[in-house]
């Protein structure tokens, strides 16, 4: 069921809120730039995704086919979000998990995780090694 | 042994020597959002290949760790800091390292959201 969360990075200057289902998969993938910060992606869209506060803060970085769009804050360099444009599902923005607000440890240790193959390109399949990410 | 990391857009590349016998995971409120897994080495072991002054820093809290990260893609390649004998140290980002398999490694939890 979906719950309104908000969430901020670290310093605060980026805010946002997300209607979420935790209890649905989340994402950690081994790509290249998921692999350096262990990006850790709730699934939210376009609609059920509202920034706050910090849009001047935001630096956005792509890279390779430059669809993603990949959002940090300057201040603190934190990644809260980013939005992916051409996904399978559409247009989708993942919400860092580690960024919420109001989620216990306990809530966070349960929620489901699925591990994708992203430095392969295989986005659908589990990479042969996920323990660390 | 040497290591090779940088962040993701590779203007803070760097170079790392020491032996990797583990890493921690800390679930701060700083770590639970860049998802670091770090490795403490003496900082005189990591060199900069980049100028310093074209790294962001972010401190917070008591100040006392300069958290570098890449101004252009936002990567943390290192924290930096003194232990409590007086010994500038790095905590490497092992996860920026090239040629590393993680999931080899041991790592410790660590409770800095008890802090």
């Amino acid at each position: 069921m979906l719950k309104t969360y908000e969430g901020s990075c670290h310093c605060g200057a980026v805010r946002f809120e997300a209607d979420l289902d935790l209890t649905q998969p989340t994402y950690r993938c081994n790509c290249s730039i998921c692999r350096r910060n262990r990006f850790w992606a709730a699934i939210a869209t376009p609609d059920t995704f509202r920034l706050l506060a910090g849009a001047d803060e935001l630096t956005e970085y792509r890279f390779n086919s430059r669809k993603s769009q990949h959002f940090f804050c300057r201040v603190c360099g934190v990644r809260a979000f980013g939005i992916g444009n051409d996904t399978p599902v559409g247009t989708m923005v993942g919400v860092n998990v580690g960024c919420l607000e109001g989620v216990s440890e306990e809530t966070l240790s349960k929620i489901p995780i699925t591990c994708v193959d992203g430095m392969n390109d295989r986005w659908t399949e589990r990479p042969e090694f996920f323990s660390h990410l | 042994m040497k290591y090779r990391g940088s962040c993701h857009c590779g203007r803070a590349a760097f170079e790392v020597e020491g032996t990797i016998d583990g890493a921690m995971s800390c679930n701060c409120s700083l770590c639970s959002r860049k998802g670091a897994l770090l490795w403490f080495v003496p900082r005189d072991q990591l060199t900069l290949l980049a100028d310093e002054a074209a790294l962001s820093t972010y401190t917070f809290n008591k100040h006392v760790i300069k958290h570098r990260f890449c101004p252009h893609c936002g990567i943390h390649p290192y924290g930096e800091g003194v232990d409590r004998k007086g010994n500038r140290m790095a905590a490497v980002n092992l996860r920026c390292l090239e040629g590393v398999e993680l999931s080899a490694i041991p790592v410790q939890e660590f409770d800095g959201r008890a802090l």
